[in-house]
């Protein structure tokens, strides 16, 4: 087609011609890829489903509908183009990186190896989803003004929390090593790009994709087993569920491979100079979440492949009168399950305490300790997961030790507070929106981690197991500590992404009413949950029915403020689109020397780290790094 | 804690507060008014009531203990971010660096002795009221408890039947009979067996402060011992499809001659059915329904 | 996508040199790293995977849920699955063999080496094609039979992958031999270190092998 522009220099990256762009590789095509390769699939899986004993003869079709999803990813992610580069290899061609060579408005709407657009791309895609969700749990909140399901029916109401449980989880868990971990990590070490671009694109599409196979679960029947999936209910549901298989186990080899080339980027592509002890603690988060995903999510895939196989192949992993066990799913999801939660925790972290020094004016206090912390939870993690399981009568005499492990998590948790109040102490604070956000982290964090002490020990957990109190728990963790610091992150690193002010009115404007409603939306429900309510349920005794309402009420204030995030979003960067400085908070870590927007390749020449990036107050402190270094150093920092 | 309360306590300057003191004060004065208020004054009505059981009395002890606990941890943070927050702020307009500080391995040292300390206690305290009080906590316990009734005494077994979306009780010392309410005597040990024909599902006697999943080719043990008469809710606590919100039923506690009379009449009553169940057993293993909608 | 004209090699835009010397050169170790880093990341989250099928072999094993863990007579036939195993120790150890000779890409050694490697591996499909074909027992007879055909369609899944690998370095080899002559050692330094991983990825599918073949003929 076009003459290919050698990226050895930068200048002559040339532009396609809209004709060139409509007909190569783009979203178009692969959104017809997905649907006819659906269609090819299911046609193919009613062939095969016909031969298969459990299948023929009834109305069920899930190898149709397992192929169809199959096919369907091929045909998007090869109307993408993403198999134009395998083949390549296949033919004997070398390596190139030529998706990157491309400016102007189509490169976000194809598959770009440059790490910029992908975390573009991600940022719209998470948000987008999480609005979805958020949605959904609207519903969720609408239909409990009723105690007794006459808003919504019970089969849709449980579609709609296994939505909304599922969608959140899944969008979230990408929802800083996606947008922010794929922006930022090359700009905070000093390098070009992630080590893998080409993968890097892919788990962007997968994350869309399955978004969208999620929400296809709506047209298949829904599904009636909450984000857990428990089998053997979930061999006994209708179609809806293949669409939560599958959607899960693309997110689940998604995360891996974002954890992989997170990994890989901090080890192998640190400038020279930027030492260990020299990282920047959120790059430290994103590292311990990529350990967590690359050795958690196969363990969810495995689960994922079993439940299918039960579903399709007529196998019994999961059913008991067969010679499976229904505890091998709980064992092997929860193995996944409370490493994920904490791959929902870990970027908060990161996010928080790298704020945190740079709206109060001086180092960041104890940086070892801090990266000790996220270590230690990030090894606990995986050491727990039966807390989930404590009155099942799984190994119940091992409940002692996962109850020990599950406290014992508080401590490397905690360090992430003492880093907080050190940094405070005797700070030069100044209350940005950014750093709001960053303040009721730990607010409501406090909250979600102490009611977490009351799951873990096992007395009180045969009360709330079950119940609204872990449902209020994990709101508390999750929305108020990793949804606060994302929101956090992007008040603070979005003018730097797009090079234009956020307004600051609207922000703070979103903040308090976010802050507010937050909490008396969640707090209440640890009542709810005391009082005998359980999880999942669409009617609910009658004398909890004022509780719910009021609840219900702060949650669409709750929406209603979110709703402010994207007023601000649309106002401040589609509308008015103000200039901002390069550092408008006058940070001195490395990606805020760069111009905003960033360059394409980010640095002239890779530069030469001379400081680590907190040096707030320290005299006669140097700049971070030698932008413009005269000897081209070749050793990374070690 | 007071020693926690101010990291970075060098650096002070001459006439600038003492600020670790005054936030060392505040937390202790906090602390002393909120813990009693919590033991006695919130502490009564923080859910499980306690007096239906000897486990829901437990689990209420509990959890007034562990909020007890949670007090000071609360307080600290937040009197010290209060604390931080008014008092240390940037003023003026000119953006000012604060001292750079290091951290002094001293006080990271303590904040992890502490901590330690709190949470090895908590686990000790947990696995105590696990063990000790020889019930398990009323959670469900797996075929082969560890945390049985004191010797001697002879639960009075149940075994509870969980299916899509209903309950049934079966009393095998009474011919193995099965009954769709459950009553069980006051002030005797009972063992139920809890266990699923279909998925998983969760056994919540809600007063009685028992949960035990239900779940298929599983025998979930756990025991209650009812102090008070009267009646108890039984609720589904796991998803199990469609009417999971409606699998409720419930239980009576009645002293043990109605008990007697009661379990008599229905041995009576249902005694042409009892004959078609399927023999008594720990676990069933009908065939699997693949789709039951 | 593709048009006429030669692609640059590795243009990654690792790194803008003045100096192309020293711009390959960097590249190369670059691209190095990340091989050996990602391949070991990627058999670490191999290894999980696994284990979680391990996991469900003896859990379920030790329920013998309904006595239906391993009902009589469900065994494979043996001789597909010694094939199996005894094929993928040989293609990776042919393709080690190989890969140690290799410097300029055209060795004798490195070309049949490696496509002897890729043959012997495409067997190890046929193999697993030929056992699956031979099995007497049904998919719903028990927990055995469950974990026996999810490890070994996984296990064939990710052999897939080893040979995909392959194959691309034995294309570019028999591609370009000329090329790597005239850049001199060029075809080395990209060759080497994609071969250097890529025998990690299949000695650790060999170890799968080794231990599926333990669980499935010889554990009890
Ligand atoms: C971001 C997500 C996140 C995080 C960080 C946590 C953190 C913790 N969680 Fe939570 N949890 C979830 C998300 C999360 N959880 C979810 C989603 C579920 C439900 C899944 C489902 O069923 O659908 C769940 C469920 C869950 C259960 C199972 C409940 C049940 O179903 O019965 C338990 C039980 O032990 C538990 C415990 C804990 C503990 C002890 C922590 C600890 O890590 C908290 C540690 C933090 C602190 C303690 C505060 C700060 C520390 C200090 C200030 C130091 C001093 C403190 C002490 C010495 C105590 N969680
Ligand atoms: C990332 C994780 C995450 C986040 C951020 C949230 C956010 C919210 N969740 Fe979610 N939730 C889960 C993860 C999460 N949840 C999980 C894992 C479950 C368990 C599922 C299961 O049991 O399987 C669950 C379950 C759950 C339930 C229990 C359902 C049940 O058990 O029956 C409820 C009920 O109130 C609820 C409510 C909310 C609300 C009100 C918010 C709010 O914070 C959301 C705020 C955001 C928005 C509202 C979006 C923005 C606004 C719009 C799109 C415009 C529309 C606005 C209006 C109509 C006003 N959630
Ligand atoms: Cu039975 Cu929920
Ligand atoms: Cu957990």
């Amino acid at each position: 087609m076009e003459a290919h522009a050698t990226l050895t220099s930068p200048g002559t990256i040339e532009n396609r011609s809209l004709r060139g762009q409509v007909l190569g590789f783009n979203l178009i095509w692969g959104v017809v890829g997905g649907i006819v390769g659906y269609i090819v699939g299911h046609w193919i899986g009613t062939k095969i489903g016909n031969n298969i004993a459990a299948q023929s003869g009834s109305d069920q079709d899930d190898v149709a509908i397992f192929l169809g999803m199959l096919v369907g990813t091929f045909g998007f992610l090869g109307g993408l183009g993403f198999f134009a580069y395998p083949l390549q290899r296949m033919r004997g061609l070398p390596a190139t990186l030529r998706e990157r060579e491309e400016i102007g408005r189509w490169r976000y709407f194809r598959l770009c190896t440059d790490h910029k657009v992908v975390g573009i791309q991600y940022l719209v895609a998470v948000l987008f989803f999480f609005f979805v969700a958020g949605f959904n749990a609207m519903m969720i909140r609408g239909e409990l003004t009723s105690d007794n399901a006459t808003v919504i029916n019970s089969g849709n109401y449980l579609t709609l929390v296994g939505l909304h449980g599922t969608m959140m989880l899944m969008m979230m868990s990408a929802g800083v090593l996606g947008p922010l971990g794929n922006y930022l990590v090359p700009l905070m070490i000093g390098a070009r790009r992630m080590a893998f671009p080409r993968i890097e694109a892919l788990t962007l599409w997968l994350t869309v994709l399955a978004g969208v196979v999620l929400l296809s679960a709506i047209a298949l029947g829904g599904f009636p087993t909450g984000w857990t999936g428990y089998a053997p209910l979930s061999d006994q549901a209708r179609g809806g569920i293949d669409a939560y298989l599958f959607s899960f186990a693309l997110i689940g080899i998604s995360l891996a491979l974002v954890g992989i080339n997170v990994m890989t980027t901090v080890v192998t592509m640190r400038a020279p100079g930027m030492t260990w002890n020299r990282i920047p603690i959120f790059v430290w988060g994103l590292t311990t979440t990529s350990i967590l995903a690359v050795l958690a999510a196969p363990v969810l895939a495995a689960a994922i492949i079993m439940a299918a196989l039960d579903r399709t192949a007529d196998t019994s992993f999961f059913l008991s009168s067969q010679g499976g066990s229904p505890f091998l799913w709980n064992n092997l999801f929860w193995f996944f399950g409370h490493p994920e939660v904490y791959i929902l925790a870990l970027p908060g972290f990161g996010i928080v305490l790298e704020i945190l020094p740079v709206f109060a004016r001086k180092p960041l206090w104890g940086y070892r300790l801090a990266v000790a912390g996220m270590f230690g939870v990030a090894l606990l993690s995986f050491m727990v997961w039966q807390h989930h399981l404590f009155v099942s009568g799984i190994n119940a005499n091992l409940r002692p030790f996962y109850m020990f492990t599950t406290e014992l998590i508080s401590v490397p948790t905690g360090l992430i507070f003492l880093n907080a109040m050190g940094t405070l102490w005797k700070a030069r604070i100044r209350f940005t929106v950014p750093m709001l956000f960053s303040l009721a982290f730990f607010f409501n964090f406090l909250i979600g981690g102490i009611s977490g002490v009351f799951l873990s020990d096992v007395p009180s957990d045969v009360t709330t197991h079950g119940s609204y109190f872990v449902m209020a728990h994990f709101h508390y963790t999750i929305m108020g500590g990793l949804v606060f610091a994302l929101m956090a992150g992007l008040y603070y690193w979005l003018p730097k992404i797009t090079g234009l002010k956020m307004s600051e009115r609207l922000g703070k404007l979103h903040f308090w009413t976010m802050f507010v409603f937050f909490n008396t939306t969640f707090f209440p429900l640890f009542a709810a949950g005391l009082l005998g309510m359980p999880r999942r349920v669409s009617s609910y005794n009658p004398s909890l029915h004022t509780l719910n309402v009021f609840v219900s009420v702060s949650a669409f204030c709750l929406g209603a403020s979110m709703l402010i995030l994207l007023v601000n979003m649309v106002w401040s960067l589609i509308l008015k689109r103000e200039k901002e400085v390069a550092n408008p908070w006058e940070a001195l870590s490395l990606e805020w020397q760069l111009p905003s927007p960033v360059p394409v390749y980010n640095f002239e020449e890779i530069p030469v780290i001379n400081s680590g990036p907190y040096d707030y107050g320290v005299p006669d402190r140097v700049p971070i790094a030698d932008l413009e270094p005269t000897v081209t150093g070749t050793e990374v920092g070690t | 804690m007071s020693a926690a309360a101010a990291p970075g306590g060098t650096g002070a300057g001459f006439g600038e507060p003492r600020h670790g003191a005054r936030i060392a004060v505040a937390w202790a004065i906090l602390t002393v008014i909120a813990v009693p208020l919590v033991i006695w004054v919130a502490g009564p009505h923080i859910p499980p009531y306690s007096g239906h059981s000897t486990q829901s009395s437990d689990q209420h002890t509990v959890n007034v203990v562990l909020l007890t606990a949670a007090v000071p941890v609360i307080a600290l943070i937040w009197v010290y971010f209060g604390y931080a927050i008014s008092v240390f702020r940037q003023r003026g307009p000119e953006i000012v660096d604060g001292p750079p500080l290091t951290a002094d391995p001293r006080i990271q040292i303590t904040w992890l002795v502490v901590t330690s300390v709190m949470v090895l206690a908590l686990a000790v305290y947990g696995t105590i009221g696990l063990y000790n009080d020889s019930h398990g906590a009323g959670g469900g316990q797996g075929p082969n408890p560890l945390s049985t009734p004191p010797a001697g005494s002879t639960p009075l077994q149940v075994q509870v039947i969980g299916q899509q979306w209903l309950w049934t009780f079966r009393y095998p010392g009474y011919g193995g009979v099965e009954t769709a309410t459950l009553e069980i005597p006051a002030n005797r040990w009972v063992a139920f067996h809890v266990t699923s024909l279909d998925v998983d599902h969760s056994f919540w006697a809600y007063e009685l402060g028992v949960k035990a999943d239900a779940i298929p080719g599983s025998d979930n043990v756990a025991y209650v011992k009812a102090t008070n008469t009267g009646q108890f809710q039984v609720r589904c606590a796991e998803l199990c499809g469609l009417w999971h919100g409606h699998m409720n039923s419930y239980g009576r506690v009645v002293n043990a001659g109605a008990f007697s009379s009661w379990i008599a009449a229905r041995q009576q009553q249902y005694s042409a059915i009892t004959k078609t169940l399927p023999p008594y057993s720990k676990v069933y293993y009908p065939d699997p329904i693949r789709r039951a909608g | 996508m593709s048009s006429g004209s030669e692609p640059q090699e590795l243009s990654d835009g690792l790194t803008i040199h003045s100096d192309p010397g020293a711009a390959r050169a960097d590249d190369i170790r670059q691209l190095t790293g990340n091989l050996t880093i990602g391949v070991r990341l990627v058999c670490s989250a191999m290894a999980f995977l696994f284990m979680s099928f391990l996991f469900a072999f003896f859990y379920l094993r030790t329920v013998n849920s309904n006595g239906l863990w391993r009902p009589k007579g469900v065994a494979p036939v043996q001789s597909w699955g010694i094939a199996v195993i005894v094929l993928m120790i040989a293609a990776a150890v042919v393709f080690d063999l190989a890969r140690r000779t290799v410097v300029g890409g055209n060795e004798p050694r490195w070309r049949s080496g490696a496509a002897a490697a890729l043959g012997v591996g495409v067997l190890v499909v046929v193999a697993q094609g030929l056992e699956w074909a031979t099995i007497t027992f049904k998919t719903y007879q028990g927990g055995w039979a469950a974990v026996f055909w999810g490890w070994t369609t996984v296990q064939l899944l990710f052999w897939l992958g080893g040979l995909y690998w392959i194959e691309t370095l034995v294309a570019q080899t028999f591609r370009r031999p000329a090329a790597s002559a005239r850049e001199g050692t060029a075809g080395t330094e990209v060759l080497r270190p994609a071969a250097d991983s890529a025998i990690v990825y299949l000695y650790s599918m060999a170890c799968i092998g080794v231990i599926a073949y333990v669980l499935v003929y010889l554990v009890k």
